[in-house]
C-alpha cells in the first residue's frame, strides 16, 4: 500500500468546513480584558508629549501604557535573522520597539495602549489620548532617501542606507568584454500586503497558582516565539506554553516577528494577572503587519550572438521600511533567485537596503524571489528580441542541463550556505508547459485568426527556480496509541498548508495505517518544544523528513516486538491495515494498538535500555536547501481601449521533487497564482510624499476576486532531491513567484505594439494605457 | 492637496475683509465648525466635525493669521487633529476689486493624514471642494445680510448655518456630482430619491406598527 504521492483529501477540512476549528478570536476566557493600540497618524514625527489622563478616567478602562510606562521591559526587539557572512557587507541593525519613544518612524507604529473591559471601551479611550506630534519630513522615495541631506529615519546611522551587500561569481567585466550583445534596463518591482483572510491576534493568560503563562498567538514560528518571550519575561521556557490555533493564512508576515503586540499582551497578562486579548482589525493590518514592497534594479545581461549568456550584472535598491528586524532575507532572495534556471558563468550583484518611513518589510510569499525572476525573465525576453532568437529557444539554450547538477552558484544564499542547486531537469518542465498551453497551435492557428478579428490575445511562457526547504531543523514525535491510532507532533506552525494531511501520510506510509487514523498536532509548545517555523517553503521538506525518520524508528520498534511475539524473524513482519503481520500469513497478526499496550507493560521488568511504548522522536536538518523549479504559461486578452484583461488559460508545471500529495501541491500553486495575479495587476500600496498610505482599505487596495483568477491547470514533474530521504522539495511559493514576469510578456504579446517594453510590476489598466500610448508614439 | 480658486462676492472689500476676520461669521460659514474662538489678536482655536467618505470625526485645531495687509491679503496657517487623522495647511487669501464686488483668491497647500487619508482618499479632493464651495456660499449669504443691515442700519440677522445633516447631504451631493458623469446624473439622483422614498415609507411603517 502506498499513500505517499496519492491525491488524498485533507484530514483537517471536515473540522474547518463545519466551523469546529478553534481560531484565535474564538477564545473567550473568564475575566478577559481587551487591548486597543493607539497608532501613529504620522509617518515621521517627534513625540513631544502624550497625555493619557482623560483615557485613564474613562469608565471601564483598566490601564493605559506609553513607552515610558513600560520601564525595563521597553527594549528593541531581537534581530531575527543576522546578516549574511559576505565580504564587504554593511548592515545597520535597527529593530522595532514595543511602543514608540520620542519619535515615530512609520504610519501605524504603536504609541500607546489601553486595557479595558471591552474592545469597545478600549477603542473609545484611544480617542481620549492626546499626542503632541512635531511632524518631520518623511523618507518615502528610495533614490531620494540616499541623497545627501535627506531626512533620516535613524539619525544615528548617519544615512538611510540600512545595508549594502555585494556578491560576485566569476568575472563579469571580462565576460562583458567578450559579449556580442549587452542589454541593459531599469526595472521596478513592487509588491503589497499579504492580506491573509485572518488578521493577527494574541491572547495570554497567566495562572499564578501553577506559575504558568499560556499564549495563543497567530505566529508561524511558535517555538522561537515562546523561547524569546520566556526570556524577555524572565520565565523559564517550560513556564510558557505557546499555542498556535488554526490560522487563516500566514504567507510570511506572521513569522517570528516579536511584533509589539506579541511582546506586550503576555507582559500585560502577567502584570495585571488577568487574561488579555488583542485581535488586529483590517485597518490596523494595513499599517502594522509587515509588508513587501519595491525594488529598483539597474540590470544588464551579456550574451554571445548565438544566445549564450556570458554574464549578468545587477545593482538594486530595496525598501526595508522603518526598521530591519528580519535582516536581509528578502533582498538576498532577490539576489540569489536572479540567475534563474540558467547557466550564468559570471554574476556581479550588489544591493542597498534603504530605511524609509513606511511599514517594516519582511518576507511575503516569494520573499523577494519575484523581483529576481522578473529581472532575469525580462532580460531574457529583451535579449531574445535583440538577438532575433525565439524566446523559448533562448531559454532552452541557457537552461542548466541535468548533468550540471549539483550546480554551484558560488554566492551566499539566505540560509548562509553557498547558493547550490541540488538537482533539476528544466527542459521536460518547459516541454510539458508548452504542450499543456497549446503553444504551437496558439501561435500558428488561433492567434492569427483572433488578430484578424481585431482581438488582442497573447501568450506568455516564463521559467523560474525556487529555493526551498532550508534548515536549520524541525523535529517530530510519532506515537502509536493503544487505540491503534497514531499521533504525530511537531513544532512547526500551520496556517492552512495541509500539514495535518501530508505529515499524516508520511507516518501512515511507514506504519501501514489509514491516513485518517493519524492525528497531527502542530504548534503547541507543551507537546513539542523544538522547532523553527513555517516559512521558506520548508514544512513538508523539513518536518516531513523528521516525521518520516521518527515513524521509521517506531516502525522498527513495532516490527521487533511483533517478531518476538509471533516468533518469526523481523524481516518476515510487515505493517499493514493497522496490524503487524507475518508476510504470507496475514492471519498471524497483532493490531498496532495491542503492540502499543504490550510495549508499555504494567508488571515485570523491562530489559535495560528499553524505551516504553511505540514512540520515537527524530529531527531533520538539511545542510542546504533544495531547489525546485517550474514554468508558468498563460493566454490572455487585453482590451486595448480599457486595458482590462481576461485570462483565457493558465498553466503551471512544477517540479518540487517527489510529490507527497498532488492535491496539496495543486492547492498551493492555485493560491500562489491568485496572489501573483494580485501582485501583477491589482495590488499596490500607494504612499504619498508624506508617507501616508493612501489605499489602506479594501475599498482601494484591490485584491483579485474569483472573477479575476482563472482555473489553473497544474502539471507535475519529479526530479528527486538528493538532500533528503523523501526526495522532496518545497512548493509553497512556486505559484506566486513568476506571475509578474509572465504578465509582462503576455501583455506585450497581446498588444503587439512594436517597441512596447513592460519594465515594471504591478501594472494596472491606467498605467498600462500610459505605457502603451507612449510606445505607440 | 492644493485648494485653489476664486470667488466673487457681491459686497465691498471692506465688508468682505471684516467678515474674513470675524470668528463668529467664520464659524457659521465654515461647514462642520462647532466652535471657533479668538485666543489672540489673530489666533483662533476651534473644533470642527469632518466627514470624508466613511470616516468621520472631530478635529481640534488652531488657525493663525499673519502678514495682514488690511483690505488686501493675509497668510493663514491651520492645524487640526483628531482620532481619525490630522490636517494642516498653509496659504494666502487675497482680495481684489472685481466688477460687481470683491474677488477673493485662495491658494492653500494642505496635508492630510491618518485614517481620513488612508480610507477616505478617493473622496478627499471632492469633499474638500464641496466644503470650500459651501463655505464660500455661506459667506455670500452672510455678506448679503451684513449689507442689508448696513443699508437699513438694522442689526445684522445672520442667516442660519446649515445643520450637520444639511451639510452632509450637500457634501454627498457634490461628491456624487464629481464622481458621476453628467449624462448619468439624473439617473443617480432619481435612484437616490426613489431610495429615500422607500426608506421614508419603511420608517413610517416601523413607527406606525
Amino acid at each position: 500500500m502506498t499513500v505517499l504521492g496519492e491525491r488524498i483529501k485533507r484530514n483537517e477540512d471536515p473540522r474547518l468546513l463545519t466551523g469546529r476549528a478553534l481560531f484565535i478570536d474564538d477564545l473567550d476566557l473568564p475575566g478577559m480584558a481587551h487591548v486597543a493600540f493607539l497608532r501613529s497618524q504620522h509617518a515621521h514625527a517627534h513625540i513631544r508629549g502624550i497625555d493619557t489622563s482623560r483615557a485613564r478616567e474613562r469608565e471601564g478602562v483598566i490601564a493605559v501604557y506609553t513607552a515610558e510606562d513600560l520601564g525595563d521591559y521597553w527594549q528593541h526587539g531581537p534581530l531575527l535573522v543576522s546578516p549574511p557572512p559576505v565580504e564587504g557587507m554593511v548592515f545597520h541593525e535597527r529593530t522595532h520597539v514595543p511602543l514608540a519613544k520620542g519619535k515615530v518612524r512609520h504610519l501605524g507604529e504603536p504609541v500607546a495602549l489601553v486595557v479595558a473591559v471591552s474592545r469597545y471601551v478600549a477603542e473609545d479611550a484611544l480617542d481620549d489620548i492626546v499626542v503632541d506630534y512635531e511632524p518631520l519630513p518623511a523618507v518615502v522615495d528610495l533614490e531620494k532617501a540616499l541623497e545627501p541631506g535627506a531626512p533620516l529615519v535613524h539619525e544615528d546611522v548617519g544615512s538611510n542606507m540600512a545595508a549594502y551587500v555585494p556578491q560576485k561569481k566569476g568575472d563579469y567585466e571580462a565576460a562583458r568584454a567578450q559579449a556580442d550583445v549587452v542589454v541593459r534596463r531599469r526595472f521596478f518591482y513592487d509588491r503589497g500586503a499579504a492580506c491573509a483572510i485572518e488578521n493577527r491576534g494574541v491572547v495570554a493568560q497567566w495562572d499564578a497558582r501553577v506559575q504558568k503563562l499560556t499564549i495563543w498567538d497567530t505566529t508561524q514560528a511558535p517555538i522561537p516565539v515562546r523561547n524569546g518571550l520566556a526570556a524577555m519575561l524572565g520565565l523559564s521556557e517550560h513556564q510558557v506554553r505557546l499555542v498556535t490555533p488554526f490560522i487563516g493564512g500566514g504567507f510570511g508576515p506572521k513569522i517570528m516577528m516579536f511584533y509589539p503586540e506579541e511582546v506586550l499582551i503576555p507582559w500585560l497578562a502577567l502584570k495585571l494577572e488577568t487574561p488579555i486579548k488583542w485581535i488586529e482589525d483590517r485597518a490596523e493590518n494595513f499599517l502594522a503587519t509587515t509588508q513587501e514592497r519595491g525594488q529598483i534594479h539597474d540590470a544588464e545581461i551579456a550574451l554571445t550572438r548565438d544566445g549564450r549568456i556570458l554574464g549578468v550584472k545587477d545593482s538594486f535598491l530595496h525598501d526595508t521600511g522603518a526598521y530591519d528586524p528580519y535582516g536581509l532575507t528578502v533582498p538576498l532572495n532577490s539576489q540569489c533567485t536572479l540567475m534563474g534556471p540558467y547557466r550564468v558563468p559570471a554574476y556581479a550583484s550588489e544591493f542597498r537596503a534603504v530605511f524609509t518611513n513606511k511599514t517594516i518589510v519582511t518576507p511575503y510569499r516569494g520573499a523577494g524571489r519575484q523581483h529576481g525572476v522578473f529581472v532575469i525573465e525580462r532580460l531574457m525576453d529583451l535579449a531574445s528580441r535583440e538577438l532575433g532568437i525565439d524566446k523559448i529557444e533562448l531559454r532552452r539554450r541557457n537552461f542548466l542541463r541535468p548533468d550540471e547538477f549539483p550546480h554551484d552558484h558560488v554566492i551566499i544564499y539566505q540560509d548562509f550556505a553557498p547558493l547550490y542547486y541540488d538537482s533539476g531537469n528544466y527542459e521536460p518542465v518547459l516541454d510539458k508547459t508548452l504542450k499543456m498551453i497549446g503553444y504551437e497551435s496558439f501561435l500558428n492557428e488561433e492567434q492569427p485568426k483572433l488578430r484578424a478579428e481585431g482581438r488582442h490575445v497573447g501568450i506568455g511562457v516564463v521559467a523560474y527556480v525556487e529555493g526551498t526547504g532550508i534548515g536549520p531543523f524541525e523535529g517530530a514525535r510519532v506515537q502509536v496509541q493503544t487505540s491503534g491510532k497514531v499521533t504525530v507532533v511537531t513544532g512547526i506552525g500551520t496556517q492552512g498548508q495541509g500539514h495535518f494531511t501530508v505529515l499524516a501520510q508520511v507516518a501512515a506510509q511507514q506504519l501501514g495505517v489509514e491516513v485518517a487514523d493519524v492525528d497531527v498536532v502542530t504548534g503547541d509548545s507543551d507537546q513539542f518544544h523544538w522547532g523553527t517555523g513555517t516559512f521558506a517553503s520548508r514544512g513538508a521538506v523539513v518536518a516531513g523528513n523528521a516525521t518520516n525518520e521518527a515513524a521509521k524508528q517506531v516502525r522498527a520498534k513495532a516490527v521487533r516486538l511483533a517478531a518476538e511475539l509471533l516468533k518469526v524473524s523481523e524481516d518476515r513482519i510487515e505493517l499493514a491495515e493497522g496490524r503487524a503481520r507475518v508476510i504470507g500469513s496475514p492471519e498471524r497478526a497483532i493490531p498496532l494498538g495491542e503492540l502499543a499496550k504490550l510495549a508499555n507493560p504494567m508488571r515485570g521488568a523491562v530489559k535495560p535500555g528499553t524505551e516504553p511504548g511505540l514512540e520515537a522522536t527524530s529531527y531533520f536538518g538539511p545542510y542546504r536547501g533544495a531547489t525546485a523549479s517550474g514554468c508558468h504559461a498563460m493566454i490572455l486578452e487585453v482590451d486595448p481601449e480599457t486595458m482590462q484583461i481576461d485570462i483565457k488559460k493558465y498553466v503551471v508545471v512544477h517540479d518540487c521533487g517527489r510529490v507527497l500529495n498532488p492535491l496539496l501541491v495543486d492547492g498551493q500553486v492555485h493560491g500562489g497564482v491568485a496572489q501573483g495575479i494580485g501582485n501583477a495587476y491589482f495590488e499596490q500600496l500607494v504612499y504619498n510624499d508624506n508617507g501616508q498610505l493612501l489605499n489602506a482599505s479594501f475599498m482601494d487596495f484591490l485584491l483579485p476576486t474569483a472573477l479575476d483568477v482563472p482555473r489553473v491547470e497544474v502539471g507535475h514533474e519529479e526530479t528527486v532531491s538528493p538532500l533528503n530521504e523523501l526526495g522532496t522539495k518545497g512548493a509553497g511559493e512556486a505559484g506566486a513567484i513568476p506571475v509578474g514576469a509572465l504578465f509582462a510578456q503576455a501583455v506585450e504579446n497581446a498588444l503587439g505594439i512594436p517597441g512596447l517594453e513592460i519594465l515594471e510590476i504591478p501594472l494596472k489598466p491606467s498605467r498600462l494605457w500610459e505605457i502603451a500610448t507612449e510606445a505607440n508614439r | 492637496m492644493k485648494i485653489q480658486g476664486e470667488h466673487t462676492f457681491d459686497a465691498p472689500r471692506e465688508l468682505v475683509w471684516r467678515a474674513l476676520l470675524d470668528p463668529g461669521v467664520l464659524a457659521r460659514v465654515l461647514p462642520g465648525t462647532e466652535r471657533l474662538e479668538r485666543v489672540g489678536e489673530n489666533d483662533f482655536r476651534g473644533v470642527m466635525n469632518v466627514q470624508v467618505g466613511p470616516v468621520k470625526g472631530q478635529f481640534q485645531g488652531t488657525l493663525q493669521l499673519t502678514d495682514l495687509v488690511p483690505l488686501e491679503s493675509y497668510h493663514m496657517k491651520l492645524n487640526g487633529s483628531g482620532p481619525n487623522g490630522f490636517m494642516s495647511g498653509e496659504g494666502d487669501i487675497r482680495l481684489a476689486d472685481a466688477p460687481g464686488g470683491t474677488a477673493l483668491r485662495y491658494d492653500l497647500d494642505t496635508q492630510v493624514g491618518g485614517r481620513v487619508a488612508g480610507v477616505g482618499q478617493r473622496l478627499l479632493e471632492s469633499s474638500a471642494k464641496a466644503v470650500t464651495r459651501q463655505g464660500l456660499e455661506g459667506l455670500s449669504r452672510e455678506l448679503r445680510a451684513m449689507k442689508e443691515a448696513t443699508a437699513t442700519s438694522a442689526p445684522v440677522v445672520p442667516p442660519a448655518a446649515p445643520t450637520q445633516a444639511e451639510f452632509a447631504a450637500r457634501v454627498a451631493g457634490d461628491v456624487a456630482r464629481d464622481l458621476v458623469p453628467p449624462e448619468n446624473r439624473l439617473w443617480v439622483i432619481g435612484g437616490g430619491l426613489a431610495l429615500l422614498a422607500i426608506l421614508a415609507l419603511l420608517l413610517i411603517r416601523a413607527c406606525g406598527s
